[in-house]
This record gives C-alpha cells, structure tokens and sequence, in this order.
C-alpha cells in the first residue's frame, strides 16, 4: 500500500475537512442537542445547529389543554429555571383576564424567581467548571443549589418543577418558619461567594481558558436578538426588572452589575455579581413583604375562560428576556402560545457565526458562557 | 403607558396603519403584506434594533395565517408586535433575512410548523421534526389526538375492563 | 469584585479537604429542613381516596393534564349519598405528572395526596420477561384508597386551599324582603343581571351530576356553559332539547338538580333553576332561536287531554315529528295545574303564557272548555284519532274525613288557588285562616292569603323538618309571618253557618324504625287545643279523577284510584292510549311531567311506526 505523503493529504479538500457531532450526549453540550462541527485540524469550519432531539411540541399541547392545565405542562419548557414559565405565562393571563394579583403574591412570585435565579446561575458555575475540566465547581455548585431545592420543596410540594403560580397568585401561602430559613440560607450562599471567587474566577487556569474567547460586541448582541447577562456583559445596561418593571420590582433596590468587555469570562462574572444582586432583592423581600390575601379567585378550571385578545408577556430569566405570546379566542383553552426562549437566537444562529474558527475546545466554554439551554427553544 | 409607545402609536396611524397599545410598554401594529419590510427596516431604523421573536398564528376560521413580529427598542424601553396577514391557501411571505439575519431561522420553524414558504430563504430545510410526512402539525387542523394515536400502539383497554362513565367533552 | 488572578487562591479548596464530608441526602433524614422527616410537608406523592366521601363524579379524571385518572366502576363501595354514583378515580402513575390538580378541583375532598413516593421500581428478576408488562401495570395502575392516609402531603384544608379553585358561595338574585312582598302578587325574585348570570354559571364544574338527578334529564352543564359563555341564545336551544316550558321550570321547578349538584356538598349548589330563568327571559321569541327542524305533516292525527305539562310537552314533541296534535282542555285557558294551582308571585301568568303560546304557535290545536266526558265522548276520541294522550293530572282532592267538613269555609286547597288565580277569592283581610297541610300546595295557599291580608297558621302533623315543600318556600313563608303547628292532628270543625273554630291535637311523634318520617300518633294523653278561626284549607293531597273513562277501560288499565301504571313510553295495555304526568309518575311536580310528554311523544311515534 502506497503512502500518500502528509502534505499531499492536507491540500485535497476530502480529507482535509471531517464533521465532527458534538452531542446530543456530550458533556460540554447543556441538554439534548448537538452542533455538527465541519473541522479543519483543530480549526472549526463550518456549523450546523441539529435541534429536534428535545421537540416535545409544547406550543401545540397547550392548545388542547385549558388554562390552568398548561401550569403543569409548561415548567418543562427550561429544567433549570422552570418558575420563569409559570410566572411569565399567569402573568399574561391575568393581563388578558384583567385579574389583578396581590401584593402578597406578587412578593413571593419575586422571592420564587429570585431563588430560581441563583439556582440556575449556580448551575451556570458547575458549567463553568464543567466545561474546563475544574470538577471541583460542579460538585460544589449542585451541592448548593441543592439547599435552594429544599426550601422550594417546603415551600410548593416539588423540588424541580414546582407547579406553584396559578393564574391570580400562587397556590399556598409561605409556611411558618420558611422565611426565617431563607435568610439562614442566603447567609450560607453569601458566605460561599468568597470561595467560589477564589475556586473559579481568580483561578489562572481559568482566565487563561475563558478570557477573550466568543467575543460579542454590544451591536452585535443587538443584532442578534441576545437578551439577559450575556447582553449586559457586552456592555448594554438593559434589565427587564429595571426597564419594564413587572411585580414589584420597582420596589426593590438593585442595582445592574458591570462588566462589559463581552468576552466568555466577563459573561462568567456577569453572572456570579447578579447573584449577589439577587440575594440583595430577596433579603429585601423578606423585610417588606406584606401580611394578606395570596390569591386572587377564578372561576375553576372548566369555567375559566380569558377574554379574546393578544399580549406577550416577558420575564427576566437567567438566560436572558423570556416571554410567553397568549393568543386567546375567549375560549376556555389558548388560542395560541408562543414561547420565546432566550437561548433561540444565540443556540441556533449565532453560535454557527461565533463559532466559525474557534478551536474545538472552547466550543464547550462558549455554550456554557452563553447559558445555553436546549429545551427552551426545543420546545 | 409610557410616552414613547403612545407617541410610536400615533406616528404609525398616521402611517395609515391600526395601531394600538396592547400595554404599558407594548403595542401591536397590523401591516398589510407589501408593506412589511418597508415598516420592519422603519421600525429598526428607529430604534427597534432587537428581533425578538417571529411567531405565526392560524386563524382557520377566517382562512389565514397571521406573522408577528416582535420588536424591542431598548432605548424608548418599548416594544412592538408588528403583524401580518396572509391568506391560508397561498401561505407565502417574503424573507426577512436582509433586514435581521436572525429571521432566518425562525422562518426556518415557520415553515416547518405551518408550511408556509418564505421568499428569499435559502435554508428552509426540516428543523424540528424528524422525517416528518403529515401536514405541518401546528396548524389548527392538524389533530394530534388522531396522529398519536396512530403512531402509538394505544392499550386497547383504557378503562382497565370497566366501562367509565361519560363525560362532557371539552372541545 | 476582584478578579485578580492568584494562583494561590484555587488551593483555598483544599481545606476541605481535613472537613467532614458533606452528603446531601435525600430525603432528608435532619429534621432541621422542614421539622419532619422525610420530604417535604406539602409533598405531592401518591394519592389517598376517602371512599365514604367520594361521589365518582369524575372531576379528577377531566382535569387531569395528562389523562392519568380513569374513573372505574367499584362494587365494593357504597354511595355516598343519594344521588352518589360508584365511580372511583383509578391512576396511572406512569402517566400521572403529580401536579395536585385533582386534589383541587375534588369538589368533596376526599381526593388528596401524601408523602408517599417510589423513586424507582425494579421488578422481580424471577419473574419471565413476558409476564412483567403485567406485573408493572398492577404496581403504577392502582385504586387509590386510605393506604397512605396517615402519611398527608399536598391535601386541602378548609383554611387554606378550600374555596379557591372551585366557588363555593352561590351569587342569590335580588329578592324583595318579606315586608315588602307580603303585600303584592308580583313575582318577588328578580331575574339574573348579565353579571350574575355570568358569576354563578362559571362555578359550574360540567361534572352532570345533576343530569342524572333530574327528571327529564336535561342538558344542564351544556346550557350553563353557553351562559358561562355569555349567550343565553345557545343555552335555550339546550333547554329545548327537552323542555319546551324554560321560563316555568326556570321560576317554579323543584329542582332536584341542585340537591344532586356536587359544590353544594361542601358549599352551596349551583342556581340551576335561576340560570334557566335566566337564559329564558332574555330570549324574546324562542322559536326564532331554537331553530327546531319540523318533519313534514304525516297525516296522523293525536289528541291529548288536559292542558297542563304533560300534554303540552307532548304536544310540542309529537308536532316537531309532523303529528297533527289536538288539545281538549275543560278550562277556559290552557296551563293546567300552571295556571290555577300556582300562585303569581311565583309564576307570573305572562310568563306561563309566553312558553304556552310558543309551544301553540307550531300549529297545535287547542280546543278549550271542552271536558271530555261531558261536551265529548272519550269513545269518539279514541275512534277519530290515531292515538290519545291523557294527560289530566290530579284534580280530585283529598278530604279531611273530620266532622264539620262541610260547613261553608271550609275549603280544598286547589280550589283556593284556583278562586285566588281568578281573583275571585273571598275578603281575608283581617280573617284567620288555618292551611292544613305541608306540601308544596299549602305553602301557596299560606303565602296567597297572607298576601290577601289574613292572619295564617299551618298545621302539619309531623315536624317542619318533613314537609314535602320546598324548604325555601317554608323558610320564606315564615319571612312573611305565616305560623307554623307541628304534630298538629285536625280533629273537628265547629261552626253554625260558617266555620268558627277548630280543635286538633298535638299527636306524639314515633320515629320510624326504618329512618323514614316519623309517625304521628294521637292516643287519650295527647293535649288538644281549640283555636278560632274564620277559613280552613285542606291542601293534604289530591288524587287522578279519571272518570270520563269508559269503566272497562279504567279497568283493563289498571288504574287503582291514585295512579296508572305505564311503561318508560307511556303505554298502557290498551293500544293508542298513553298518559303521563301527575297520572302516572312517582314525582309529582312540571319537570316530571313534562318528560312525561317527551317520552310519551317518542312511545306515540313508535306505536304508530310500527303499526303502519
């Protein structure tokens, strides 16, 4: 057998490029979905997005079910953050039915999104971790996000999807003690932040690995439909919770953290300072929430029916604007949901334009930079 | 509702088009097909810089398919639902792409989801769904209920040997 | 923060490295996370079923967002109530999502959840391949019962979570106050507003109990629903299904439907009878709305007796199926027992007259002042006509048997209703009247006469709690200051020319060994009393009069002197003669009789389809 020269080899076109499947079951990859990688050596070349290995068609159940009957379905439409969807989804139907929510409720619905916030940013630790070999931050990180899950198991009944918002409130009360828990909590949260910093974001290796990679310009995070921490680390200071407020967030004093270099690391801390922001608004809300009503009444579930009429509904999430787009025909099941991930546009158009001539290791650090989440646009 | 949306409001009736506040930060504004990318590229060119979403709605009753686009401006903190009709039966639109690229994908889903065929749209390959043979299943008269049960191997006895009683269906 | 790189500081970790493993266990085993072992106090796990409480009325499986409930029938529980069916919810745990649901729209609570869970399952390696489907369906498709009651997770208290999904407070329609109505015939309970209407049909839950407990089976969720849906329209083309009198039913029907309704199990049933009201009243012409098909005239012809319901309702039906429909009534107007025997302030004569004239308007003949027996043989009937309806109701009253009876001013409950209906009743300002009696009749005659200005009692011989009336129509009649004598036995009446006075005695009551109504019993120890008074009503009941029948016929029928026994389609052993009404059903009250009529109607078409 003849040998063909190396050389000889690298200049024909054939040989030179392979595709390479990176997921749907590859740790770098956060979910069930996979990019096919045209290499060229070490080089990235080409990329294709292959969505569909999550399609569970959400937009078309929800058709056929009633109003209330979705609040079981949707959490499911992102596993870390699931509150996001019920919260954003009651809130459009109260907007359309005209149901106004009490203060309490409203309360508790922050305090849930806020927890459900430093859990999924947690999570985005352990991805930071995951993805450049620092094992230590995922076991560290899911170990915490873990005493989050007990609060939120006393609190709704679930540890994952909590199936807690109803349209009009929420469906229980706090339990006695849980506040007082929750403040315990965050004490050990803020006491772990000092250490987090020492195990990730002063770590060289670190740096090294995630700094100046998948740079994103404000215009382009503009252009390209980006929203939330990754929007803010390119140095665009827009926070739904600020500019639109919805709940009581105006109530709340907070502030938008800055980075603003746009690169995977500046992303990284984004996030880790938004979760001090967070632990800032619940203990905020455990001073001023106030005593009365958690829930406003509806007709039941056969009966209850929303006023014909669009709106599109958005909630801050940890991956950026999350929205819910209720069409109703004034009957007693959805006309139309449509669901806006944040993860849509950065998962499945511009990662094939970032990605272009990144090396194949960083694929992993700019997934996990982005927070990218299959379900929410595979939905 | 904030200034900037009443304002938007009445400069795009005076466009000729229905427009109407649908909230504090948001409004909707009906666009007749000819006319989209001319108002899409105004709308972008004053400020409504973010493409947040492209969904279809299937309004089986009056035999059309309604494209709405969504638009945020972070400056003015306001945000617009630009929407289009087109008819059922010739479901075509033109591509949006020049003006986002970002359109490209989600007309990509649109037209595996409803089938309707985007003007310009060099990819409009199956996304989603795999090896996919029936009509484009979000449309309202694709039934699902029919389509699971075909695929599935169903248990045959659903009320475990006992009949239930009847109930009211809920159509 | 700072993000200074130090080499240094990833080795901080390492003093973790001398500390105690940290687990994190699940479920939780320290009680300092939520101070109880195990999972959390509001766990959704698997289900409890109270079987005493439970009613098989299926709300559970039609919430389900993922079909997990199936409702089963189970011959080992006993109903919970009367109208209670044996249904219980069977759960599919590989299908079920633990969203709790079902423990919130349980509209009698039984349903709830506990702590209980697996988190895995393995069967057993020693059962073969093939049997293990089996074996993993009898492990996660299961009756839920009292197993885990001990063990409560997710459940409804009534502090917390009862009342919030389902409505339990019914929305009443104004209502005159008693002061006020006592002096007026006018109907005295208002019609819902839109609002209203709205309110209480959206705390409907579709479930059909009250489909079943209703005489005639009408389509109750159906039209409640179109009214929840703000179309009273809709709702009447429901009703007309199998109704053609709405807006008499809608005012006067005893309504069994709201005791079967399941919110009135832990809170107040549904107004059924208002929301018919309601959806008739805002309809002007029915007939432009119902839109019933009528088949072609098919040449037959069918008479019916007596205007009440029954015929009427026969009448209506038998014409949409192209019948040439005769109606033979003694009175001068059409309505029956509708028309005479129910006061105005319940059922206003306009009302009665708006459904009536519908149901004439198909081009039914109505032949009044004509009795049959008298102005018409019943032979000549039954020789011109394909088939006759005998629809007469009970017209003969019931006699006191006391002595005294005869004294003027003593009178027969209906035939006070019926001097009162025409406004010839006699000057009772300021008379004291006694009613004798507690059904639904001489609750009219009370009210009637204390509208009419007398000063009334009511003599009953059980307790207040047995009267057959309606206990709103008591509980209203005592608003009005109507006087109530339990275990009150009629004995004589004194009087000259007119009656003076009556002596009754004060019966001791012996409870039935059976749980039914107790017994009064009048022995020598039993006090009396005399009391003076001007008028006494007899309203204790009355029987069929069928007396223009041919004796043979009565006969061959089989009619025993209260009631005729039919088949479910009217017929009797002698062919092309069916009756229906207060004649021949258990309940004696419109809703009955017009089913009656209705499946009268279907009897009639099927005789004579079979015949031709």
């Amino acid at each position: 057998m003849e040998l063909r020269p190396l050389n000889e080899s690298n200049t024909n076109d054939k040989y030179k490029t392979y595709e390479l499947f990176i997921g749907p079951n590859h740790p770098g990859i956060s979910g069930n979905f996979s990019y096919v990688l045209d290499m060229e050596g070490h080089k990235i070349a080409n990329v294709t997005a292959d969505p569909g290995l999550l399609h569970r068609g959400f937009e078309k159940l929800m058709e056929r079910r009633l109003w209330t009957q979705n609040l079981a379905l949707i959490p499911r439409i992102c596993v870390p953050e699931p509150d996001v969807n019920e919260v954003a989804y009651c809130m459009g139907v109260e907007h359309l039915a005209g149901i106004e929510v009490p203060k309490r409720a409203q309360y508790i619905r922050v305090i849930v999104l806020e927890m459900a916030r430093i859990a999924a940013y947690l999570f985005s630790f352990s991805g930071v971790g995951g993805a450049t070999g620092l094992y230590t931050a995922p076991n560290w990180a899911i170990g915490d996000r873990d005493y989050i899950l007990d609060l939120f198991e006393w609190l709704t009944g679930g540890r994952v999807y909590h199936i807690y918002q109803y349209p009009g409130g929420v469906k229980m009360d706090i339990p006695d003690g849980w506040l007082d828990k929750l403040s315990e909590l965050l004490d050990y949260l803020e006491s772990r932040l000092p250490e987090y910093d020492n195990l990730i974001f002063k770590n060289p290796i670190l740096q090294k690995r995630t700094k100046g990679v998948g740079y994103l310009s404000a215009e382009d995070a503009i252009e390209n439909g980006i929203t939330g921490p990754n929007l803010r680390a390119s140095g665009v200071k827009w926070d739904i919770r600020k500019a639109q407020p919805y709940l009581v967030y105006d109530e709340l004093d907070f502030d938008i953290p800055e980075t603003g270099d746009g690169d995977a690391f500046s992303r990284f801390v984004q996030r880790r300072l938004e979760m001090e922001e967070s632990i800032k608004i619940l203990r905020q809300c455990i001073k001023q929430i106030p005593d009365g009503p958690y829930r406003e009444k509806i007709p039941n579930p056969f009966q209850f029916r929303v006023p014909a009429g669009t709106y599109y509904s958005k909630v801050e999430s940890s991956k950026g604007e999350f929205g819910y787009f209720i069409v109703s025909n004034g009957d007693i099941k959805p006309y139309r949901v449509y669901v806006r991930g944040p993860s849509y546009s950065a998962g499945l158009y511009y990662a094939l334009e970032a990605m272009k001539n990144m090396r194949i290791e960083d694929v992993p650090v700019w997934i996990h930079s982005m927070d990218i989440c299959p379900p929410d646009f595979d939905r | 509702m904030l200034e900037s949306v009443e304002k938007k409001v009445e400069e795009l009736k005076r466009m000729n088009l229905e427009a109407k506040a649908l909230g504090d930060w948001q409004f909707e504004v009906l666009v007749p097909r000819e006319r989209t990318a001319e108002i899409l590229a105004y709308m972008k060119a004053t400020g409504y810089k973010t493409f947040i979403h492209l969904a279809c709605v299937d309004w089986i009753d009056d035999q059309e398919f309604e494209l709405v686009y969504n638009l945020e401006n972070y400056d003015e903190k306001a945000q617009a639902l630009v929407k289009v009709r087109i008819p059922r039966n010739k479901p075509e639109m033109e591509s949006m792409m020049s003006i986002w690229g970002l359109c490209q994908v989600y007309e990509r889903e649109i037209h595996e989801f409803f089938g309707i065929n985007f003007i310009g749209n060099p990819n409009l390959k199956p996304f989603f769904l795999d090896e996919w043979l029936d009509i484009p299943p979000l449309r309202k008269d694709f039934d699902t209920l029919a389509f699971s049960q075909e695929l599935f191997e169903f248990k045959e006895d659903e009320s475990h040997g006992i009949k239930a009683p009847k109930r009211i269906e809920y159509k | 923060m700072d993000t200074k790189k130090n080499a240094l500081a990833p080795l901080s970790a390492l003093k973790y490295l001398f500390k105690k493993p940290h687990t994190v266990r699940y479920p939780k085993e320290d009680l300092d996370v939520f101070e109880k072992e195990g999972v959390s106090p509001r766990y959704r796990g698997f289900h409890t079923n109270d079987h005493s409480k439970c009613i098989g009325c299926g709300n559970c499986a039609s919430v389900c967002p993922a079909s997990a409930i199936t409702m089963v029938e189970a011959d080992d529980v006993k109903p919970a109530n009367k109208f209670a069916k044996t249904y219980r919810p069977v759960i599919d745990y590989g299908r079920c999502c633990f969203c709790g649901q079902c423990v919130d729209v349980c509209p009698t609570g039984s349903l709830q959840m506990s702590r209980e869970y697996i988190h895995s399952f393995h069967p057993d390696v020693s059962i073969p391949p093939e049997e293990e489907p089996e074996k993993v369906k009898e492990d996660f498709i299961w009756r839920p019962d009292q197993t885990y009651a001990n063990n409560p997770g997710y459940v409804r208290t009534p502090d917390d979570l009862l009342g919030k999904t389902i409505e339990f407070e019914r929305t009443d329609p104004r209502e005159e106050p008693a002061d006020k109505r006592k002096f007026s015939f006018a109907k005295f309970v208002h019609t819902y507003s839109k609002e209203e209407a709205k309110k209480e049909a959206t705390r409907c839950l579709g479930c059909g109990a009250c489909v079943e407990a209703c005489p005639n089976q009408l389509h109750i969720p159906e039209y409640i629903r179109s009214i929840a849906e703000e179309d009273p329209e809709d709702s009447l083309k429901w009703i007309y299904k199998r109704n053609p009198l709405p807006l008499v039913c809608g005012e006067v029907c005893t309504h069994q439907c709201e005791e079967a309704c399941v919110v009135g199990i832990q809170g107040e049933p549904l107004a059924i009878r208002w929301l018919k009201a309601y959806s008739a009243s805002n309809v002007e012409n029915y007939l432009e709305v119902v839109e019933e098909k009528m088949e072609k005239p098919n040449g037959k012809k069918l008479a019916a007796i007596g205007a009440g319901p029954a015929s009427l309702s026969f009448g209506y039906y038998t014409k949409l199926l192209g019948y040439d429909v005769t109606i033979y009534e003694a009175e001068d107007k059409p309505g029956g027992a509708m028309m005479w025997g129910i006061p105005k302030y319940r059922l206003p004569k306009e009302d009665l007259m708006k459904d009536i004239n519908t149901i004439l308007s198909l081009g039914i003949k109505l032949k009044t002042n004509t009795k049959i027996g008298k102005d018409m043989p019943f032979d000549k009937l039954l020789k011109d006509y394909d088939a006759v309806f005998i629809g007469t109701g009970n017209s003969k009253p019931m006699t006191l048997r006391i002595p005294g009876e005869e004294l003027p001013g003593v009178m027969q409950g209906l035939t006070f209703m019926h001097l009162v209906n025409e406004e010839k009743a006699p000057d009772l300002k300021g008379k004291r009247l006694i009613v004798i009696g507690g059904g639904n009749v001489a609750m009219d005659v009370a009210r009637s006469s204390i509208r009419l200005g007398a000063e009334v009692t009511v003599i009953y011989r059980r307790r207040i709690a047995d009267m057959p009336a309606d206990p709103e129509e008591i509980k209203e009649a005592r608003e009005e200051g109507v006087e109530f004598v339990e275990a009150g036995v009629p004995l004589k009446i004194y009087g000259e020319k007119s009656v003076e006075a009556l002596e009754y005695a004060i019966a001791s009551l012996v409870p039935d060994p059976n749980g039914g109504r107790p017994r009064p019993v009048v022995d020598e120890n039993s006090p009396h009393k005399k009391v003076k008074v001007d008028y006494v009503v007899a309203a204790i009941g009355q029987h069929p009069n069928l007396d223009f029948l041919p004796e043979d016929i009565q006969e061959k029928i089989g009619f025993d002197g209260r009631r005729v026994p039919v088949d479910d389609f009217g017929r009797t052993s002698v062919e092309g003669l069916f009756f229906g009404g207060d004649l021949s059903n258990k309940r004696q009250d419109i809703i009955s009789a017009i089913g009656a009529g209705l499946r009268a109607a279907k009897g009639v078409d099927m005789y004579l389809a079979s015949r031709k």
